[in-house]
C-alpha cells in the first residue's frame, strides 16, 4: 500500500537556481579568462626532463616555427615576425626598455639547429648571455627522441 | 520546510468529511537551492585553483664574452660531435671523444650512460658540443637534456666547422 503511495509523490526538482548559478559562473569565467594572443605558426616544442618553470613576467619569447621564420612576442602583445638581421637591435631596445627581461626561445623541435646558433651568436653580442629554451615536459626516464 | 503533519483529533462531525486525505498527497519537495550552490562554490574555487600546466625551460648560460678563453686542460674535454648525414632524413650521427683521442661513433640512446661514465671518472669534465647547422633543433635539446641527466653540467656549445665535420663524417 505504501509502495502505492510512493508513486503518486511527484517530485519537483527546481532547475532555476542551478542554472543561475551556470550562468552567473560562465559569464564569470567568460569575463576573466585571458587568451594567449593568436601564434602566427604552430610549434611542436621539444621534450626535454628539465623541470624550471618559464617565467611569467618581463618574457621576450622568441619563437622559431618549423620553416624557421622568426617570431617575438612582449608579455600578451601580439606575435610579429622578424629576421636574424634584426634580432639584435630588438633584443638591445627591449633590454634597455626593461633591463630585467628574460629570454624564452620557443623553437620547433624539427627547426635546424643553424638557426639556434645564429640566435645564440646574437644573444651574446647583446650581452644576453642567460635565456631558457622552452620545452615539454616528458615523465619518463628514456630519452625524449625515438629513433 | 519539512512539513509535519499533525493529525488533527477527528473529533469534528463535519470536518471530518471534508478533510481530503492529506497525508497520501504531501509532495515532498527537496530543496536544491543551497546543494547545489554549495556545488557550484566547490567548482568555482577548484577552478580558480587549478594551476595549468606550465611549459618548463631549460636554461642556457652562454660564456659573456666570445673572445675570452677559458683555459682548461685537454685532458678534461669531452668533444661531442653531432652531424646530419648525407642523405638527409637519416639518423644523426653522433661522435664523441676525450682530449685528442679518435673519435668513437655511438648511439644516440648509449650517450647518457658515456657521459655519467665520462663524469664519475672524471668530474672536472667539460663538454664540448658541436653540432651540425642541418641537424635539427631537438637534437640540441635532447643533448643537453642528457648531459643534465648524467650532472655533467658544464657544456659549451661551439659552431661545428665544415673541416670537423669531414673528419667525422670519414669514419
Amino acid at each position: 500500500m505504501s509502495a502505492k503511495k510512493m508513486k503518486r509523490i511527484g517530485i519537483k526538482i527546481d532547475m532555476t537556481p542551478m542554472v543561475d548559478i551556470g550562468f552567473l559562473l560562465l559569464i564569470f569565467f567568460m569575463s576573466t579568462s585571458q587568451f594567449d594572443p593568436p601564434q602566427k605558426a604552430p610549434i611542436t616544442l621539444p621534450d626535454s626532463h628539465s623541470n624550471l618553470k618559464v617565467p611569467e613576467s618581463d618574457v621576450l619569447v622568441l619563437s622559431i616555427d618549423k620553416e624557421s621564420n622568426l617570431f617575438w612576442q612582449l608579455g600578451k602583445n601580439p606575435q610579429e615576425e622578424t629576421d636574424l638581421a634584426y634580432l639584435e637591435t630588438l633584443v638591445m631596445e627591449q633590454r634597455r626598455r626593461n633591463p630585467r627581461i628574460r629570454v624564452a626561445i620557443k623553437a620547433d623541435k624539427d627547426s635546424d639547429y643553424g638557426v639556434m646558433e645564429d640566435i645564440m651568436a646574437t644573444m651574446q653580442k647583446t650581452n644576453t648571455i642567460t635565456f631558457s629554451l622552452v620545452t615539454e615536459l616528458v615523465k619518463s626516464e628514456k630519452s625524449a627522441l625515438v629513433h | 520546510m519539512g512539513a509535519v503533519d499533525t493529525p488533527e483529533a477527528k473529533g469534528g462531525k463535519k470536518k471530518g468529511g471534508l478533510r481530503k486525505r492529506a497525508p497520501k498527497r504531501i509532495g515532498i519537495k527537496i530543496d536544491m537551492t543551497p546543494f547545489v550552490d554549495i556545488a557550484f562554490l566547490l567548482l568555482i574555487f577548484f577552478m580558480c585553483t587549478t594551476v595549468f600546466r606550465k611549459p618548463q625551460a631549460l636554461e642556457i648560460n652562454l660564456p659573456p664574452d666570445p673572445e675570452a678563453k677559458v683555459e682548461i686542460a685537454e685532458s678534461n674535454v669531452m668533444t661531442v660531435r653531432i652531424i646530419n648525414p648525407a642523405p638527409p632524413g637519416d639518423e644523426v650521427r653522433i661522435f664523441w671523444r676525450i682530449a685528442k683521442d679518435p673519435f668513437k661513433e655511438e648511439k644516440w640512446q648509449d650517450m647518457r650512460a658515456i657521459f655519467s661514465e665520462r663524469y664519475k671518472a672524471n668530474p672536472k669534465i667539460v663538454a664540448l658540443l658541436k653540432i651540425d647547422r642541418e641537424a635539427k633543433y631537438k637534437y640540441m635539446v635532447d643533448i643537453i637534456d642528457q648531459l643534465q641527466f648524467a650532472e655533467l653540467n658544464r657544456f659549451s656549445l661551439a659552431p661545428l666547422e665544415p673541416k670537423e665535420k669531414a673528419e667525422v663524417g670519414a669514419l
